[in-house]
């Protein structure tokens, strides 16, 4: 099952990262470190969205700063310099975008019920995800930059 | 011909988005209005002579089927095409809000051209 929306993951965020954000990405190869942000990177935003519809839980980015005020700054096709509220916004429609499509496209019978995304900022050390039967994580290489998505489901009760 | 718009989303980005996308697509907007949600958006609608309304579904306060019910109680409302432009994609969610009367829907993430078409396409509609 996580396995399957792991799937759509990656399709869905190369489509709303080059779409709307104009930024290419990649699924990052095993081989490559696991960090390959510039050195200087040590803060993050990590935005959060829960859905429930067939199966519940939230879903998880992390996403270094720099990237997220390019990505901002492409967002909204500006020329000069975004605020922090407007680089997090951004996060949360990244959030609301990759989630929403994810399970939209895995099942459009069911009714998908998105919460509205949060984003705060969090240290590089906070993103190092778990894994497990319920957890799951996928890194991108975005322009140099390395993005985390995780999912993890709630058990069914 | 330019349209008087109200979007209706709330993250304040994505309204700014969707503001320059429409402009850039070469669909014209005549005076153009925002608000963060349903409420917000009845709220301008009682003052405001709006032509189109394009409107997110999940928001807090007001969500945009809920906002699309409340159109429906106003003959003076009532009329104004609505398009969802929305992450939303279940078929059921997209067949409520067609029988509460939108004209289409464009789902996010979108280009400019997809937008400048539907809009067109509809507007040229009520025209005739």
């Amino acid at each position: 099952m996580i396995d399957e929306i792991l799937k759509n993951a990656i399709v869905v965020t190369g489509q709303v990262f080059e779409t709307m954000f104009y930024t290419p990405i990649a699924v990052q190869q095993e081989e490559d470190e696991l960090d390959s942000s510039p050195p200087s990177v040590s803060a993050f935003y990590r935005g959060e969205i829960g859905f429930e519809g067939r199966y519940s839980g939230k879903l998880i980015l992390t996403i270094p700063v720099e990237l997220a005020k390019t990505m901002a700054i492409n967002f909204m096709g500006l020329e000069e310099a975004v605020s922090d509220a407007q680089t997090m916004d951004t996060v949360n429609e990244l959030c609301n975008m990759i989630c929403g499509n994810i399970f939209s496209h895995l099942d459009r019978k069911t009714i998908w019920n998105l919460t509205l995304p949060q984003t705060h900022e969090v240290s590089g050390q906070a993103i190092e995800a778990d894994h497990g039967e319920r957890t799951k994580a996928i890194r991108f290489d975005a322009e140099g930059y390395a993005v985390q998505l995780q999912i993890q489901l709630v058990p069914e009760s | 011909m330019a349209y008087n718009v109200l979007i209706v989303d709330d993250s304040q980005t994505m309204r700014k988005v969707i503001r320059k996308t429409v402009s850039i697509s070469g669909f014209e907007i005549g005076d153009c209005w925002e608000a963060g949600n349903g409420q917000e958006a009845l709220a301008i609608l009682d003052s405001c002579w709006v032509d189109l309304i394009l409107a997110d579904l999940n928001m807090p306060v007001m969500n945009g089927l809920e906002m699309l019910r409340e159109l429906k109680k106003t003959e003076l409302h009532s009329h104004i095409p609505v398009v969802l432009i929305t992450t939303e994609g279940s078929e059921k969610r997209l067949e409520e809000a067609y029988a509460l009367g939108i004209k289409g829907y464009i789902q996010k993430p979108f280009f400019p051209e997809t937008i400048r078409d539907v809009l067109t396409k509809i507007m040229e509609e009520i025209r005739d």
